[in-house]
C-alpha cells in the first residue's frame, strides 16, 4: 500500500462559469515512503493544483485520494491533521509570514499541531541547520530579510512539523545555486533520517536529475513520462515538445556524440558527466 | 475563485454591451432613484419587469445576475426582521413581546425589493462593462468638476486601480489561507476570541503584500512617466451614439411612468 496515492483525479477551476478551466483530467499518482519525486511541467501545466490536491486543500471534482489507505474526503477524517501529516510549502511562501520575529513564526504550525513547548528550541535549531540559516535570525523580524531569507524562514515553518510527505513548490526559484544546493543537500539529509517522502516541483531540470529518484512530468494536466531519472530524460523529443528539456550537461553530451559515437548519452548528474568527459580526455590523450 | 467575483465583467455583444458607460451609469443612477420613488405593489411589478427585460436584452444569464445579491442577503434579512417586528399598525399576529402587522411586512418587503433591485441593476452595470469603461465614463461625468480644482483624472486613476485590485487581493487572501492552513491553522471557530486570533496570520501577510504592491505599482508607473499634470489623450474617446438616445429615453419614459403611478 502506497502512503499517499490518488487515482483519476479530474479538477476544473471557476466551475459553471465562462471561465471554466479543466486543469487536472484523470491524474494517478502514487507516493511510497522514502521516495524523493521531482514534479517538472511547463508553466501552467498544473503542478501547484496537483499539490493543493495531494495536501487536501482542494477537493477534486471526481477520483478518490487515499493517505495510509484511508478516503480522505470521507466523512470522519481528520483534514486538520492531514494537512499537518502533508506538509506543503506553497509557491513563494514569503507570502505566509506575519510574526515579529522570526522565532514565532516558525513556532506557529508547532503550536497548531500541539507538539510539546520543551521540543520547540531543539526542532527550530534542527530546522534552521536544514534551510541553512543561523540562529542570529531568530530574533529578527521577517520582514526585514531579503526574499531568498524569506523564503528559507517560510521553508523551516513546513519542515519544523516533521511531516510525513513535504511537498515543496518550487523551493529554490530565486535562491543563489549555493542555498539551492544546501536546501537539496539537507533535505536529503532530512530524508535519510526521518524516511519521510519529499515532492519537489521545480524548473530545473538540473536539480530534479541531480537529487530525485523519480520524475513525474505533467503536460496540460496529464502525466506526460513518469520514471527514473535515465527513463523520464530518454525521451528528449517529447520533453522539447512540451517546452521542457534534458540537463544541460546531458544536452553538452549530445552534442559531444555528433562527432564522437563513443560518448555515453545517458547521463544526467553533474558527477557522472564529470566521469565521463575525463575519460573522452583521456582517451583523446592517448590517441 | 470557485465563484465568479462580485461585478466582475463578463464580455458579450449585446446591446447593452455597446452602450456608451456614461449612458449606463446614468441610468444606473435613475434606476435608483426610480427605485427609491416606489412604494406599492404595482410600482415593484413593473421595476421587476423593467429589470427582467434588461436582463434578457444584456443577455447576461440570469443566474449569474440573481447570485450578485448573495452577499447582500444577510442585511436585507436583517434589516426586514426588524422591519416586521418593530412597525407598528393593523396587527395580524402577536406573541409574547413580538407583533406583526400588515404595515411591517409591507415595508419590509419593499425595502428588500429595492435593495435586490439597486444590487441586480448595478451588477448588470458591472457585468456589461469594463473596468475601463466605467472609469473613463465617471471621470467624463466629473469632468465639469475640474473647473473647481478637483482633480478628477486623478481620482479616476485611484479609482481604476482600487477596483483594479479588488480580484487579486481576493485571491491573495486565498493563497495565504491555503498557506496558514498547510501549517495547520484552522478558521472558522465560533469563539469571538478565537475568531480575532485567526485574522492575524490572514491580515498582515496580506497588508505586507498590500504594500508591497503599492510600491511597486508606483515605481512601474513612474518608470512609465506617468504624471499628473499632462492632459492624457484617450485610446477609445467616449462618444455617444443613436443607441444611446433611445436607451436614455426609454429609461425617461419608464421613469415617468413611475412617478405618475406613485402620485
Ligand atoms: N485560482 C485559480 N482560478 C482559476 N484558474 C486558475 C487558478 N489557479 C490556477 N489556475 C489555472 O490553472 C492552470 C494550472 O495552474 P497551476 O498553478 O497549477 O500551474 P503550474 O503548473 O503550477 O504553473 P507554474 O509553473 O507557473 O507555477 C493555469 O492555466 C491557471 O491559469
Ligand atoms: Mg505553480
Amino acid at each position: 500500500m502506497s502512503l499517499l496515492s490518488i487515482e483519476n483525479v479530474d479538477y476544473s477551476y471557476a466551475k459553471k462559469t465562462t471561465f471554466e478551466k479543466h486543469v487536472l483530467k484523470k491524474l494517478s499518482l502514487k507516493i511510497e515512503p522514502g521516495s524523493f519525486i521531482g514534479i517538472i511541467g511547463h508553466t501552467g501545466s498544473g503542478k501547484s493544483t496537483l499539490i493543493k490536491i495531494l495536501n487536501g486543500l482542494l477537493k477534486p471534482d471526481a477520483g478518490t485520494i487515499l493517505y495510509k489507505g484511508e478516503n480522505i474526503w470521507s466523512k470522519n477524517f481528520d483534514l486538520r491533521n492531514f494537512h499537518l501529516d502533508v506538509g506543503v510549502s506553497f509557491q513563494y511562501p514569503e507570502h505566509q509570514l506575519f510574526c515579529d520575529t522570526v522565532k514565532k513564526d516558525i513556532e506557529y504550525g508547532l503550536i497548531n499541531k500541539g507538539v510539546p513547548k520543551e521540543v520547540y528550541e531543539s526542532k527550530i535549531k534542527k530546522t534552521l541547520n536544514i534551510v541553512g540559516l543561523s540562529e542570529s535570525y531568530l530574533e529578527k523580524s521577517p520582514f526585514q530579510l531579503s526574499g531568498g531569507e524569506m523564503r528559507k524562514v517560510a521553508l523551516a515553518g513546513t519542515i519544523v512539523l516533521d511531516p510525513e510527505v513535504l511537498i515543496l513548490d518550487e523551493p529554490t526559484a530565486g535562491l543563489d545555486p549555493k542555498s539551492t544546493q544546501q536546501i537539496y543537500d539537507s533535505l536529503k539529509t532530512y530524508q535519510a533520517q526521518t524516511n519521510s517522502s519529499i515532492i519537489v516541483v521545480s524548473h530545473s531540470m538540473e536539480d530534479v536529475s541531480e537529487y530525485v529518484t523519480d520524475i513525474v512530468a505533467l503536460d496540460d494536466g496529464q502525466i506526460l513520462l513518469q520514471g527514473k531519472p535515465d527513463q523520464v530524460f530518454d525521451n528528449a523529443e517529447k520533453l522539447k515538445k512540451v517546452g521542457l528539456d534534458v540537463p544541460i550537461t546531458t544536452n553538452i553530451l549530445r552534442l559531444l556524440a555528433k562527432d564522437n559515437p563513443s560518448v555515453n548519452t545517458n547521463i544526467y548528474r553533474y558527477e557522472d558527466t564529470k566521469l565521463e568527459i575525463s575519460r573522452l580526455l583521456k582517451d583523446a590523450i592517448l590517441k | 475563485m470557485n465563484n465568479t467575483v462580485i461585478g466582475q465583467f463578463i464580455p458579450g455583444k449585446s446591446v447593452i454591451h455597446g452602450l456608451d458607460p456614461r449612458t449606463k451609469i446614468m441610468t444606473t443612477g435613475l434606476w435608483i432613484i426610480i427605485l427609491i420613488l416606489t412604494h406599492s405593489w404595482i410600482g415593484f411589478l413593473l421595476d421587476a419587469i423593467f429589470l427582467a427585460a434588461v436582463i434578457i436584452v444584456s443577455r447576461i444569464s440570469p443566474i449569474i445576475v440573481l447570485r450578485s445579491i448573495k452577499p447582500i442577503l444577510p442585511i436585507v434579512i436583517f434589516t426586514s426582521f426588524f422591519n416586521v417586528i418593530y412597525t407598528s399598525g393593523d396587527v395580524l399576529w402577536s406573541a409574547w413581546i413580538f407583533k406583526i402587522t400588515q404595515q411591517g411586512i409591507e415595508i419590509s418587503a419593499f425595502l428588500s425589493l429595492r435593495i435586490i433591485f439597486m444590487v441586480m441593476g448595478s451588477s448588470i452595470l458591472t457585468f456589461t462593462t469594463s473596468l475601463t469603461d466605467i472609469t473613463s465614463g465617471i471621470e467624463s461625468l466629473l469632468s465639469p468638476l475640474e473647473r473647481f480644482g478637483v482633480r478628477v483624472t486623478d481620482f479616476a486613476m485611484m479609482v481604476t486601480l482600487a477596483i483594479r485590485f479588488i480580484p487579486t487581493l481576493s485571491e491573495e487572501i486565498q493563497k495565504i489561507k491555503d498557506a496558514q492552513k498547510a501549517r495547520g491553522a484552522f478558521f472558522g471557530s465560533n469563539k469571538i476570541t478565537k475568531k480575532i486570533k485567526e485574522v492575524f496570520p490572514i491580515l498582515v501577510p496580506l497588508i505586507y503584500s498590500s504594500f508591497r504592491r503599492a510600491f511597486d505599482l508606483t515605481n512601474a508607473i513612474e518608470c512609465r512617466c506617468y504624471n499628473q499634470k499632462i492632459k492624457r489623450t484617450k485610446l477609445n474617446p467616449l462618444i455617444y451614439k443613436k443607441k444611446d438616445l433611445v436607451c436614455g429615453v426609454i429609461s425617461s419614459l419608464f421613469a415617468l411612468i413611475i412617478l405618475i403611478i406613485q402620485h
